[in-house]
């Protein structure tokens, strides 16, 4: 301390002046309030009747030789620096370049990275995101609650925003991603287990991918196994091609030897593989050689059956983290989210579970935002009802349909199962569809109409049915409008070219698509027009369906049009979710995730009026 | 400080002491590297300053206790030395007495905010000017004016990585990680 006069506080001596020398401090004491014992002082650190603590009082004056002159007191201040807290945080080689990448080799079906389709870096003052450093925008990794350790914590804690670990990395990406984006990277940057739960049509790949991206470029990840529906790789290749240009990928496909290879091929850190071949190469992805740092499942729904095989297998795959990208998480029941938090995070939920447990436990692996949370510009769905009439063929088909089916499920008893109601449905449905007689349909009737509207104003529509049968008959009836097929009749490698085909070609008004084969991970947002020829039973495989067309990018309001032939089965079924659908929307807010969104035997048997029988109860 | 850096690194140190009511000093000292991803943090539990401190340090109180008690602590425990110290603490600018290493104020971009997490900077007693400064892109850097030569290590940060950088976002960093290790429920 340098050499400084302080008056002495009155509070403690008001007759002394202070001096401090290198933080001795002397003073005189008040003779007529100071201890006269001396040790009382140095016990207590009591000066003037007042606790000092941390002084510590030294040479002291020998008592014994009083004088007439005034004491001196010296008084060292404590000379402690404060404990601290150190960490050392272990530093990657650096981030590998985003230009360069591994050569293929001859033979392997790495997806090298053409030039031309190289990010569109149209300027780097508005693409590059070092550019979004001149404004506020700072996304910061969060640390998992699961995470105990004060040093792992702060490992997150104190990494850059990824607006800066972009920057340095020189990432360049095809278009800025929006903030909500930046926040779900950060999300599951950190995670060893995790759910992306966006609504469709939010980028969950676009994260997804760039979040691996990332990882892979600071070193904190070698390798990512990505699992997807067959009809999905392609689409996933492409936007690995778009957002992630400098990793290389292989797709697992082609004979067992060769997916051997490609399985145990280090050169391309993400590798896609689909659900059906897992299957196939469970021995190989069971071989102790075998382990990824990330495994990723798209789709995720696709193991809400946990006992199923394709489960099983998933779930067996050695690996260090483990994502979950779906937008529904629950399709029927609470079942399904335990069955993906089984991959996730082995018995971290059970089935009894209470919700309040459920969320609590779950609240912290699952990220979920809505489309009017996070995209309050996104032009809107319009959803218009078309409540048909049944002709008159078909009207008279389905009364005597339904008498006799009631009938017959009368006469079945206690014999009676979920099954044989589903049949009586299918039946009726299909009625509404057309007359199983004359082909007579006013569904048809109404949709022709409308794409031909559609069609003159230079639009696109997607027509959706659960029978390829029926958009068999469609397709036929709007020969016209050059529609093209996207049903599960279609062969994988030929699914892309009908996508093409009806993006590129001008004469092509309509796509007619099965929900099974269209209803996930197709991107056709420059399709304004969406018709539910038929009902699918669960609201959740209905939108997305309809969030094929409206997602990100989307430039126009898309109007869904649901055809539904009215004081029929269809209508009965609609009328119990939507009651479902609003009510579970109030769950929904309350939990953060719906309970169950499609029908229940008891409703299922409800539709005609019957009672679940006891057998079926039981079982 | 052991000087086990590789030559030629710019390795940047920022030190951050905040006061938060009522258990008095936090300090945090976070080195990057030139990607900005760190490398080394320590920081301090909370220091109270005894009363006889508080009456014989008077209005360098908060010198005392930032620059020469916890920076200095700190700045004493890195194993990576950094090329240059940044802090956003003017108070804890007295640590050059002890280090050997050039440290300057980077004023807070926001000041008069709330400050985040209940974490405030102890509030300046000196003026502007008793300080040497010098302003770089628009952003004045102030150190102390018996270490006139230190104002050429300001020439590292308008090289090439570090300029992008921007030097006041890793004190919300700090921050961050002082919450993170003290928070409120703990020490309350």
């Amino acid at each position: 301390m340098s050499e400084n006069e302080f008056q002495a506080s009155q509070e403690f001596c008001s007759q002394v002046i202070v001096k401090s020398h290198a933080d001795v401090l002397e003073c005189t004491p008040n003779l007529s309030r100071w201890p006269h014992d001396p040790t009382e002082c140095e016990e207590t650190h009591l000066w003037d009747g007042k606790l000092l603590p941390g002084l510590q009082v030294t040479n002291l004056p020998d008592w014994n030789k009083a004088s007439d002159l005034p004491k001196v007191l010296a008084i060292q201040l404590s000379q402690s620096l404060p404990r601290t807290i150190g960490f050392s945080f272990p530093e990657s080689s650096g981030w590998l370049t985003t230009t360069k990448h591994s050569s293929p080799q001859p033979g392997s079906n790495l997806e090298e990275v053409p030039a031309s389709v190289q990010p569109d870096v149209r300027s780097s003052d508005d693409l590059s995101i070092g550019n979004a450093l001149k404004t506020p925008r700072r996304t910061r990794l969060q640390p998992p609650k699961d995470l105990v350790r004060l040093e792992d914590r702060l490992y997150y804690v104190l990494q850059p925003p990824l607006e800066t670990i972009a920057q340095s990395a020189k990432l360049t990406f095809p278009f800025q991603p929006f903030p909500y984006q930046m926040e779900g990277i950060a999300f599951l940057f950190p995670r060893s287990s995790a759910i992306l739960a966006d609504e469709m049509g939010l980028g969950k790949t676009m994260q997804a991918i760039t979040a691996i991206r990332m990882l892979l470029l600071s070193g904190e990840m070698r390798d990512a196994l990505l699992i997807c529906p067959k009809p999905l790789v392609t689409n996933w290749v492409r936007e690995f091609r778009q957002w992630a240009p400098e990793i290389p990928v292989a797709v697992i496909e082609g004979d067992s030897s060769k997916r051997a290879w490609v399985w145990s091929n280090p050169q391309a850190p993400v590798k896609i593989a689909n659900y059906e071949l897992m299957l196939r190469d469970s021995s190989i992805i069971n071989d102790e050689s075998i382990h990824f740092d990330l495994v990723v499942l798209d789709e995720a729904q696709r193991i809400k059956n946990r006992n199923s095989t394709t489960s099983e297998v998933v779930r067996a795959i050695p690996r260090s983290r483990s994502w979950a990208l779906t937008g529904t998480p629950i399709e029927n029941s609470i079942e399904d989210l335990v069955s993906i938090f089984e991959f996730l995070s082995p018995g971290t939920l059970r089935d009894d579970m209470h919700l309040k447990s459920l969320g609590k436990a779950t609240r912290d692996h699952i990220l979920r935002r809505t489309k009017d949370k996070v995209l309050a510009d996104m032009p809107p769905k319009l959803f218009r009802n078309a409540d048909l009439d049944l002709s008159h063929e078909q009207r008279l088909s389905y009364r005597v349909a339904e008498e006799e089916g009631i009938v017959h499920l009368s006469d079945l008893g206690e014999s009676i199962t979920v099954q044989h109601v589903f049949e009586l449905v299918l039946r009726l449905k299909q009625i509404c569809n057309f007359d199983p007689v004359t082909g007579a349909s006013s569904k048809l009737e109404r949709l022709e109409a409308d794409i031909e509207e559609v069609s003159a104003s230079g639009q696109k529509a997607i027509v959706f049915s659960q029978w390829v049968e029926t958009l068999d008959v469609i397709g036929t009836k709007l020969q016209r409008f050059n529609p093209v097929y996207y049903t599960g009749r279609v062969p994988s490698k030929k699914r892309d070219n009908v996508i093409e085909q009806f993006r590129n070609d001008p004469k092509c008004s309509v796509i007619l698509m099965s929900y099974g084969a269209g209803a996930v991970g197709l991107n056709l947002q420059f399709c304004h027009y969406v018709f539910l020829f038929d009902r699918w039973w669960n609201p959740a495989v209905e939108d997305q369906a309809i969030n094929r067309a409206h997602r990100l990018g989307v430039k126009q309001p898309v109007t869904v049009t649901r055809m539904m032939a009215v004081e029929t089965i269809e209508q009965r079924i609609h009328d119990v979710l939507e009651q479902k659908r609003a009510l579970l929307q109030i769950l929904f807010e309350e939990a953060g995730t719906p309970r169950n969104l499609g029908l229940n035997q008891q409703e299922i048997f409800g539709l005609f009026g019957l009672q679940v029988p006891k057998v079926a109860k039981a079982a | 400080m052991d000087a086990s850096h590789t030559p030629n690194r710019l390795l940047l140190g920022f030190v951050s002491i905040r006061e938060r009511s009522p258990h008095g000093y936090f300090g945090g000292f976070l080195v990057i590297n030139e990607l900005a991803r760190p490398l080394e943090f320590h920081c301090t539990l909370p220091l109270q300053p005894s009363r006889a401190q508080r009456i014989l340090f008077g209005p360098t109180l908060d010198e005392f206790v930032c620059g020469e008690q916890i920076a200095r602590a700190m700045l004493g425990k890195v194993k990576t030395k950094p090329t240059v110290v940044l802090t956003d603490t003017p108070a804890a600018l007295s640590v050059r007495h002890w280090i050997d290493v050039p440290i300057f104020w980077l004023q807070e971009e926001h000041q008069g905010e709330e400050p985040a997490n209940g974490f405030a900077i102890p509030s300046q007693k000196r003026s502007e000017s008793e300080y040497a400064s010098r302003v770089i892109q628009g952003k004045p850097f102030y150190w102390l004016p018996s270490y006139s030569g230190d104002g050429v290590a300001l020439d590292g940060l308008t090289h090439n990585g570090v300029s992008q950088l921007d030097l006041r976002e890793p004190f919300g960093r700090i921050v961050e990680a002082l919450a993170e290790a003290h928070p409120r429920s703990k020490v309350a």
